[in-house]
């Protein structure tokens, strides 16, 4: 696959990150029940647990923060912008792991919105390693 | 090592470096709230009547009953931002009298907390160790409510007799406590906590719709029942 397509396919991933974000930051702040599929329970407990956040922050939010950068990072040209669309999509799905271990072992609910989300920012650090793999071809081809 | 690699290993060693700070952050807890002294949330009821799990001037004309799972996080939410300016602004004043209905429906460590709830009631200690229990509290189902963790808090609970009440925690009485508190919930048809009723003179509990689960949206629930009722 080319650069090209690749980084379409980060900016559509992205893009689809932040939605899940945005409506998980949504359900915090508007303190709603999360639409999930055999009711919301689960996410509320999740979302209500003592891990909801960090430092003070929402995880929603610094969801929809990572998902923003990393768009705007594979919207750019460059490689700066490559290494930072995979530090931040690496780091991302990292947390993501993180954060489903939690919900397994520790709060032992299981947020479909949170899984959708880490599903993409796994699948988002897949294509943001990827282009930056390619990096040495684009210059050897250049 | 090739540029590719180069670049590779400095996105994963800064993902790392990232995801460390971030999990140290995580476990290191929720700053929300500094933690009260015990000897805070001792002062918080110091002079006012309880008996059993009832807070209050028995005299007042007004009584509003709290079901709460000692798990539940909004009920953590609601002891720790509106509990202390209710008891000085209401309770203390003699304006209101407090109930609060001990349910363990959340999952098992609401059981053993629920049990020392019960038990404290006992040494008329209730609302002093459900405070506690509350600033305590730890992720929901994690397990936290260990036996080592009990002790501890009821120890900490200013004026209780940590190992009579921790004695009394499977006692009929407490069995007949927490049966009371389900029981009610059931009749007055509980969906989820913290819920609150009130009742005035003896009548039958009505809902009582807060707006928020904080001093303000108390308030504004109490303040025309409290002018209501005198």
């Amino acid at each position: 696959m080319t650069d090209a397509r690749l980084r379409i396919l980060a900016i559509v991933l992205a893009v689809a990150g932040l939605v899940v974000a945005a409506y998980l930051t949504y359900v915090h702040y508007a303190d709603a029940e999360a639409v999930c599929v055999g009711g919301g329970g689960a996410c509320e407990r999740v979302q209500t647990s003592e891990y909801a956040k960090l430092a003070g922050i929402p995880v929603a939010v610094l969801g929809l923060t990572g998902y923003g950068a990393i768009a705007v990072a594979s919207l750019l040209r460059g490689e700066r912008a490559i290494l930072a669309a995979s530090t931040l999509a690496l780091g991302g799905a990292g947390f993501s792991a993180y954060l489903t271990y939690l919900e397994l072992f520790v709060i032992d609910a299981i947020c479909q919105w949170c899984v959708a989300s880490a599903v993409l920012m796994t699948a988002l650090a897949i294509v943001a390693t990827a282009r930056l793999l390619r990096l040495d071809a684009a210059r050897g081809a250049g | 090592m090739s540029a590719r690699g180069r670049q590779l290993l400095i996105a994963l060693g800064l993902a790392v470096v990232l995801v460390g700070i971030a999990i140290a952050v995580s476990l290191g807890g929720s700053d929300d709230e500094p933690e009260r002294e015990p000897a805070e949330i001792g002062d918080l009821f110091d002079g006012i009547p309880q008996m059993g799990t009832v807070l209050g001037d028995p005299d007042a004309s007004l009584e509003v009953t709290e079901f709460g799972d000692m798990q539940c996080p909004f009920c953590a939410d609601f002891a720790a931002d509106a509990v202390p300016s209710i008891v000085e602004d209401y309770v203390r004043p003699g304006s209101l009298r407090l109930d609060f209905a001990v349910l363990a429906f959340l999952g098992p460590d609401s059981e053993g907390l629920a049990r020392l709830v019960g038990a404290a009631s006992l040494q008329d200690l209730a609302w002093p160790t459900i405070e506690l229990l509350y600033q305590r509290q730890g992720a929901e189902n994690s397990g936290y409510a260990t036996e080592h963790f009990l002790a501890e808090a009821a120890a900490d609970v200013p004026g209780l007799d940590a190992e009579r009440a921790l004695a009394d925690r499977e006692s009929p009485q407490v069995d007949r406590i927490l049966r009371q508190a389900a029981t009610e919930a059931n009749r007055v048809g509980v969906s989820g906590t913290p819920s609150f009723f009130h009742s005035e003179g003896g009548e039958a509990p009505v809902p009582l719709d807060v707006g928020s689960l904080d001093a303000e949206g108390f308030a504004d629930a109490i303040d025309p029942l409290v002018g209501a009722g005198g």
